[in-house]
Order: structure tokens, then C-alpha cells, then sequence
């Protein structure tokens, strides 16, 4: 298994929600599950926060199974970030909540979607590992 | 003759964003960016386009369990749907997949340039590498509404295949 490891500078424009990030979770009966998420929010070197808000297979999976593929796209070269996670706690108070809280409206604002995104909690997951994808021409 | 929707199948034949996830023989999941998908004529089966370069791990879970989440969804109305299944086919890309492929990157160049007031550079979409492919076959088990909002993660009515 992959130790904690640092996100690396490089990657922090693709945590600033500018483009929705993808989650793949399994159930504890081998089901795959591929969703949006709006932000996945940098907490520290070493994790980062996804909303909690509604997609609640996720939730469900994640509470089963810690471990998640995230991908993430930078707007500012279109690079493309693989994050292998595991979930490690839920805050649903607290600054990561407020912040996260705030910049879940905006995000919401921006995309015509006030009133529908209500954050419940934020998940923190270890980051296991990170790369950018060898998906795209330099 | 099982069926999928037939608004499901046109709006999966327009230009949203696609998404794979898989599973290894430990649960650990795998993400993947598809280029196109197709139902061919009417059926319960989807054929997506998985660029070569991303095929592994994928083409390895799949011969370990053949369990397949792909969504689709459209930027701007948000609307999107997971489809989940098992896999029963596997090529290289033919001619005629890259055909249809290269008219999805096209049709979703177009729709960023149209449905947004600074468009996203046409690099966004084309500068993913797709070329060559894998053609994966899957049979549609189960539809789920992912549209943000109250049904969001409800079942679509669809009766599967047996077996």
C-alpha cells in the first residue's frame, strides 16, 4: 500500500474548483461507482476534503470502503491529476466546514445550482498517492 | 427485446462528458476518461472508447471481475446519468469506432465554443490523446439519475436482460 505523501505544489489550481473533479468509489460487494463532485478542497499537505453533500451511493461506499480514485483537472494547462485516497474522518462544524461551506455556494452560484448544493459535512480522506495522467499531448 | 431508453440513448449520443470506473480484485477503484460511447440499434449494450493509454488498469479489472460504471453527463444543464453493468466485449478500435469517435471530440469542441460565453480552448477537449483505442462492450444492468437535485442517485425504469 502507498504511504501519505505530499500534493505537490503544481497541483494546487486543480483544487480551486474551476472544473468539477470525478470520484470513483466500491461497495463492499465489488460495485463500482463513478460520480461529479463540484470541489475537492486542499486541507493540508498531506489530505484533502470532498463534500459531503447529496450523492449518497458515495457516502455509502466511502463509509464501507476507504478507498477512492479522484481525478482532478488543472484550468490553467487542462493537466490531469490522479489522487488515490483513503477517508479518514467527517468534520460538520469547524473552519474545513465553513470554508468549505462558502466556497460550495460560489461554486454553486457560478453554475446555476443556489439552493441545491447544502454541504452536510466535509469528508477528509489521506492522500495515498498522486501523478498527473499521461492522458493528454504536452 | 430489452431496450435501453431511447432519450437516454440520444443524450448519450451527444456531447457529454464520460467517465469509467473500475474495480481491481482488492476494491480499489480506478477512474478513466472515456472518449464516446454508442448504443448500436435496440439493445441493452454500450460501447465506449478507452484511449490505449489509459487502458490499464482497466483492461486488467475488467478480466478480474468485467464490472463497469460509466457515467455521462452535460456541462451546462448539469444533467447526467451512471450506467452499471458487465462486460462482454473487447476490441481495438476499428475504423468505424474511430470515426465515431472523432465526430464526439468534434461534436463536444463544438458544443464548449457554442454553450459558453468565453469558450474553453479547443485544446481542453482535443488535447486529450485518443488514438489508439479499446472498444469495450458492456450490458446495461442498471440506470441511475445523477442530476443534481432531488432524484439525484435514483433508478431509471429499466427492466435488464436475464443472465
Amino acid at each position: 500500500m502507498a504511504g501519505t505523501i505530499a500534493l505537490p505544489q503544481e497541483i494546487m489550481p486543480a483544487l480551486q474548483g474551476a472544473v468539477p473533479a470525478t470520484i470513483v468509489t466500491c461497495a463492499l460487494d465489488g460495485e463500482p461507482n463513478v460520480t461529479t463532485v463540484s470541489q475537492v478542497f486542499s486541507v493540508d499537505q498531506n489530505h484533502v476534503a470532498l463534500s459531503f453533500q447529496f450523492f449518497s451511493k458515495t457516502i455509502r461506499n466511502v463509509r464501507e470502503n476507504p478507498y477512492v480514485m479522484v481525478q482532478v483537472i488543472n484550468p490553467m494547462d487542462f493537466s490531469t491529476w490522479l489522487l488515490e485516497l483513503r477517508y479518514d474522518r467527517t468534520e460538520t462544524e469547524g473552519p474545513l466546514f465553513d470554508d468549505m461551506d462558502i466556497k460550495l455556494e460560489a461554486i454553486a452560484s457560478m453554475t446555476g445550482m443556489s439552493g441545491i448544493f447544502k454541504l452536510r459535512g466535509a469528508d477528509v480522506y489521506e492522500v495515498l498517492s498522486v501523478k498527473k495522467a499521461p492522458w493528454r499531448r504536452d | 427485446m430489452v431496450m435501453l431508453p431511447s432519450d437516454i440513448v440520444e443524450f448519450l449520443h451527444g456531447p457529454q462528458i464520460m467517465a469509467l470506473g473500475t474495480r481491481d480484485a482488492t476494491l480499489r477503484p480506478a477512474m478513466g476518461r472515456l472518449l464516446g460511447a454508442f448504443a448500436e440499434g435496440p439493445t441493452d449494450r454500450i460501447s465506449f472508447f478507452l484511449p490505449n493509454v489509459q487502458s490499464e488498469p482497466h483492461l486488467t479489472n475488467l478480466a478480474d471481475n468485467g464490472l463497469v460504471a460509466m457515467t455521462a453527463g452535460e456541462a451546462r444543464t448539469h444533467r447526467n446519468y451512471q450506467f452499471k453493468g458487465r462486460v462482454v466485449a473487447v476490441r481495438a478500435s476499428t475504423a468505424a469506432d474511430a470515426a465515431i469517435r472523432d465526430l464526439y471530440r468534434d461534436k463536444l469542441i463544438r458544443y464548449f465554443r457554442e454553450e459558453y460565453f468565453m469558450p474553453l480552448p479547443d485544446e481542453f477537449i482535443g488535447g486529450y490523446i485518443s488514438e489508439p483505442s479499446t472498444t469495450i462492450t458492456f450490458r446495461v444492468a442498471k440506470i441511475f439519475n445523477q442530476t443534481p437535485g432531488p432524484n439525484a442517485g435514483k433508478p431509471i425504469d429499466f427492466v435488464p436482460a436475464e443472465g
